[in-house]
């Protein structure tokens, strides 16, 4: 199964549950083609979860999710290592981070440390326990949700935890009648119940290796590095985006390229992903962001800024 | 998720041929008609010539600075190389859109078309880093920058207005307010023109006012002794006299000493000032260049070296003077007192004044030059009748005044008096009998009037110090001195009745660190002299600006190619077809004729898609972009044969939207927003 049909056929799919978001359906696939986790970021209720469920049912692969609170310790994520009498040692009991995807929802509800626990699953597929390493399977695909900073009860993720996503994406309010629609889908049935699993996680892997094969030229690269350098200097920034940044942009837009079925970047690939994949990265100068300034509007002022290769 | 269409440059619809026109204007206001016509051939030259560069900002920054730099060498070679002094600095502006075409020019063979703004200022240069140079096409500025130009050349006719008012109607009309009538709006242009008009008249007119007060003003205060109508004398002062020890003239050459250089002649004495009546100036014609001949004669020459002060001076000459060679003034003026004044000279002239001992400088003497003040002829025949004057022949009268000062009066520059008023001639010549020369000078010509001679009051220098540094006869400020020329026998006579001491008098006064000054004044004097015999041609005096400037050009011409070359190795060889001619240029320029400009932030192919076109056209445009991208982006399929498809294809898709009389106004956003979203 190449690229565009797997986005094609797992977009379908999402978005018979998820009305009126295939922009953002679009990018998430991006994201799970990419390598790349995703957070959701949102109000309650625009369907956070429900896109991460759809998301996590239309691949035939493991699936957990960890409802973050405040008292989420470490090891309730990543395991825990118990003496068993019987065989007069410690076991190590797997967490809930041993899977092929991972909703971690309301991420920012639960303490920096166990946010932090996520950081090495993320960023390496591998988790230390007492020492000993354990390996991830190689579908490793985090959707963590969470409600904007302002609200109460949370912790905003440290900024290296941020780093680690790919994308972050918000939902926003769908129009009137795609939210009529949607109440008549919720009536008989929740339509998560209905859909089924259109790809495997071999397909997924398949894909990943393929998007090597979209190729970018060396003006696009430079195009996406100078998107990512212009966050270091523009005015108000206090954190710029990183390296990573670059490559994370490079590849979305390589998966964003490839559902166009096309083999190469264009670099309104770069600009339809940039906003997403660096935006979460910067962090702004603290009276900026009180006086209602937002990382998206930097960028996309960026975006706006730098001349496009033509 | 987001969209581009907001506060994107505005599309700018230049009108065309704007800068030629505006050039055209400017060759015909200054008369450079023909580099005006070679600067619209260059400029339009990208219409023909397809090749396009893709520069970066770094790139336009280092043509402006080279502009600027060229510019601020031009000016200063104007200030302080050339003759014309601050006056060239308006030569200079007259050719601004010579100067600065350069960057113009770059940015129409770029392929944006327009001009990074770090390139203009600065301030923008420190941001730069962070990858957002805005840019502008320059256009509209250099189309400004052309009419500034023009209006340097201070061509005040009614034409220069005309087409100034249609020329701003032209550049205008394309940026005004939608949805207002022609009529308003052209009655807004002429109102705000003839606003314009009148306020420049009014300041004008100010500055006129202004410019006649200030020199009213400082003609009596400042430089008194430049007016060749009036002499102030501190006749009447109370105080110490202090001339400067300055050094105002140089004279090589002279023989017999001391020698008076006179620089005013006056005959009429009121009020404690001596006028010059009926001494209009008359100009003296020149001979070749620099040569300027009064009368006819021959006789030996005396070098004189003066600074000028904005270009004019009454020089100080010898009495018998009848020709000055060397001489680089625009003008050279005397009157029937043998004053000498010239204009529109540099900082400093070196001539040679020859003199003819037999040759008379001044007219002969006329009936104010007999007039005694009614006021003081009581005094005066007291004075005279003490020296014993009255009944002598002229010659014995001139001698008998001289003896008489120098035995009975003493010189002074402290002046007082008894109780503290005005001192008064009459107080000087009865009572207190100690002054300084101007005393002197206007008691001996009234004594010499009230026996019958005819006689005049004679300001000037008296060359007596030898500078053993120099090896020259140098003229301080204090060498200022006044004596009276007494009309004996048929000739004009010196008669000098300052006692004899007042020399070494006003020498005494000289601190003891002046002649650490005096050598700083030669070092600038030798500097001056060397730069401005070096003008006698005036290409000599070229080379040596030129030698200056080179070294200067080079180095620059060394930075940019050294940097372009680190940049030829790295970057540009890994964006790729930097420099090549993008293969649907066509296309892009029949599109910008209809008035769609990309953005530059807008990627090509979006841009394109949502062109408002015909669904024919639509899909034909997508094609090509498709092929386009695929040229460009894919590093896979960069070949020939691709490239020279493409460029069949959009000249056939050029021809066929030319064919389809697309109307541009009716949507003249492009709606790239939609294709990203």
């Amino acid at each position: 199964m190449d690229l565009q049909s797997l986005h094609r056929r797992i977009a379908a799919n999402v978005e018979s549950v998820v009305l009126g978001q295939s922009a953002t359906v679009r990018k998430l696939v991006a994201a799970l083609v990419a390598g790349g986790h995703v957070l959701l970021e949102d109000f309650p209720g625009t369907g956070k979860t429900t896109l991460a469920k759809a998301l996590a049912r239309s691949i035939a692969a493991e699936f957990k999710r960890v409802q973050f609170t405040p008292d989420l310790l470490p090891s309730d994520i990543v395991g825990v290592s118990i003496y068993s009498p019987q065989a007069s040692q410690f076991a190590f009991h797997a967490g809930p981070v041993f899977t092929h995807l991972l909703l971690a929802d309301e991420i920012n509800r639960a303490s920096p440390r166990t946010q932090s626990a996520l950081l090495e699953a993320m960023a390496e597929g591998q988790v230390s326990v007492d020492g000993t390493r354990h390996v991830l399977p190689e579908l490793f695909f985090v959707v963590a949700t969470q409600n904007p900073v302002e609200f109460h009860g949370t912790y905003p993720l440290p900024e290296a935890q941020m780093d680690r996503f790919a994308l972050k994406l918000s939902l926003g309010y769908v129009s009137a009648a795609q939210e009529v629609e949607m109440l008549t889908a919720q009536n008989a049935k929740h339509p998560l119940e209905r859909i089924a699993p259109v790809a495997s996680v071999d397909d997924v892997l398949a894909a990943r290796r393929s998007l090597a094969n979209v190729r970018v030229a060396d003006a696009v690269k430079r195009y996406a590095v100078d998107l990512v350098a212009a966050t270091r200097n523009a005015p108000g920034v206090t954190l710029g985006a990183s390296p990573r940044a670059s490559i994370a942009l490079m590849k979305l837009a390589q998966a964003l390229a490839a559902f166009d079925g096309e083999e190469f970047v264009s670099p309104e690939h770069v600009q339809e992903i940039a906003v997403e994949a660096i935006a979460h990265r910067i962090v702004l100068e603290r009276n900026r962001s009180f006086a209602g300034a937002s990382s998206a509007a930097v960028v996309e002022e960026i975006v706006k800024s730098v001349a496009v290769p033509v | 998720m987001f969209s581009t269409d907001q506060r994107d440059w505005p599309v700018l619809r230049l009108p065309p041929l704007l800068v030629t026109l505006g050039l055209a204007f400017w060759g015909w206001a200054t008369g450079l008609l023909l580099p005006a016509l070679v600067l619209a051939v260059v400029i339009e030259s990208p219409r023909i010539a397809k090749a396009r560069w893709s520069f970066d900002a770094k790139d336009f920054e280092r043509v402006a600075d080279m502009c600027s730099i060229g510019f601020l060498v031009l000016m200063a070679w104007q200030w302080f190389g050339s003759r014309n002094g601050p006056a060239g600095l308006i030569v200079v502006l007259t050719w601004l859109p010579f100067i600065f075409i350069a960057i113009l020019l770059m940015q129409r063979f770029d392929v944006r078309n327009a001009t990074p703004l770090s390139a203009l200022f600065w301030s923008l240069r420190r941001r730069r880093a962070d990858g957002v140079p805005r840019s502008l096409p320059l256009d509209y500025p250099f189309f400004g920058l052309c009419v500034v130009s023009a209006a340097c050349a201070n061509q005040r006719s009614p034409w220069f207005f005309g087409g100034l008012l249609l020329l701003a109607g032209y550049a205008l009309y394309p940026l005004r307010a939608e949805g207002r009538r022609l009529g308003a709006w052209g009655l807004a242009l002429g109102c705000a023109l003839a606003l314009a008009y009148g306020l420049q008249i009014g300041i004008l007119r100010a500055q006129e006012q202004v410019e006649s007060f200030v020199m009213d003003y400082l003609r009596d205060r400042v430089f008194g002794r430049a007016d060749p109508f009036r002499a102030h004398t501190a006749i009447g002062d109370v105080g110490r006299v202090k001339l400067s020890d300055r050094i105002l003239f140089r004279v090589a050459g002279a023989q017999a000493l001391p020698l008076k250089l006179r620089d005013g002649t006056f005959n009429v004495y009121a009020h404690d000032s001596w006028f010059a009546q009926g001494a209009s100036f008359r100009s003296v014609p020149p001979q070749g260049t620099s040569s300027w001949v009064m009368s006819e004669g021959d006789g030996p020459a005396l070098q004189i070296s003066a600074w000028l002060t904005r270009g004019r001076a009454m020089l100080p000459l010898p009495p018998s003077v009848y020709r000055l060679d060397g001489l680089n003034v625009g003008r050279v003026e005397a009157n029937a007192f043998g004053s000498v004044r010239v204009s529109d000279g540099p900082s400093l002239i070196l001539f040679s004044a020859r003199m003819d001992g037999s040759r008379e400088r001044d007219g002969p003497p006329e009936g104010a030059d007999l007039q005694v003040p009614k006021r003081l002829e009581a005094a005066l025949m007291q004075v005279l009748t003490e020296a014993g004057g009255p009944g002598l022949a002229p010659a014995e009268v001139a001698n008998t005044i001289t003896r008489f000062f120098q035995e009975r009066f003493a010189y002074t520059l402290k002046l007082q008096s008894a109780d503290g008023s005005r001192r008064t001639l009459e107080h000087f010549l009865l009572d207190d009998r100690r002054g300084h020369c101007e005393y002197f000078a206007s008691a001996a010509t009234l004594l010499l009037r009230a026996s019958g001679i005819p006689a005049r009051y004679a300001t000037g220098y008296v060359v007596e110090e030898w500078s053993p540094v120099e090896r020259q006869f140098v003229v301080r400020a204090r060498h200022a001195h006044a004596w009276a020329l007494a009309w004996i026998d048929g000739s004009w006579r010196e008669v000098d009745a300052t006692p004899a001491g007042w020399f070494a008098a006003e020498a005494d006064a000289e601190p003891a660190w002046w002649p650490v000054a005096d050598l700083f004044s030669w070092l600038g004097f030798s500097f001056q002299r060397w730069r401005v015999s070096g003008d006698e041609s005036d290409e000599g005096f070229s080379t040596f600006w030129l030698l200056a400037i080179i070294p200067l050009a080079a180095w620059v011409a060394w930075r940019v190619t050294r940097r372009n070359r680190v940049r030829t190795a790295s970057t540009a060889a890994s964006v790729g077809a930097v420099a090549t001619a993008s293969p649907i240029e066509p296309l892009l320029e029949r599109l910008e004729s209809l008035g769609f400009r990309r953005p530059a932030t807008v990627s090509l192919r979006p841009w394109l898609q949502s062109l408002p076109l015909s669904p024919t056209l639509q899909t034909a445009v997508a094609s090509v972009a498709h092929t386009y991208a695929r040229w460009r982006f894919d590093p896979a399929s960069i070949d020939t044969s691709t490239e020279s498809t493409l460029r069949t294809l959009a000249l056939d898709l050029a021809k066929k939207i030319e064919a389809e009389a697309v109307n541009p106004r009716d949507d003249m956003t492009p709606r790239h927003g939609a294709a990203l979203s």
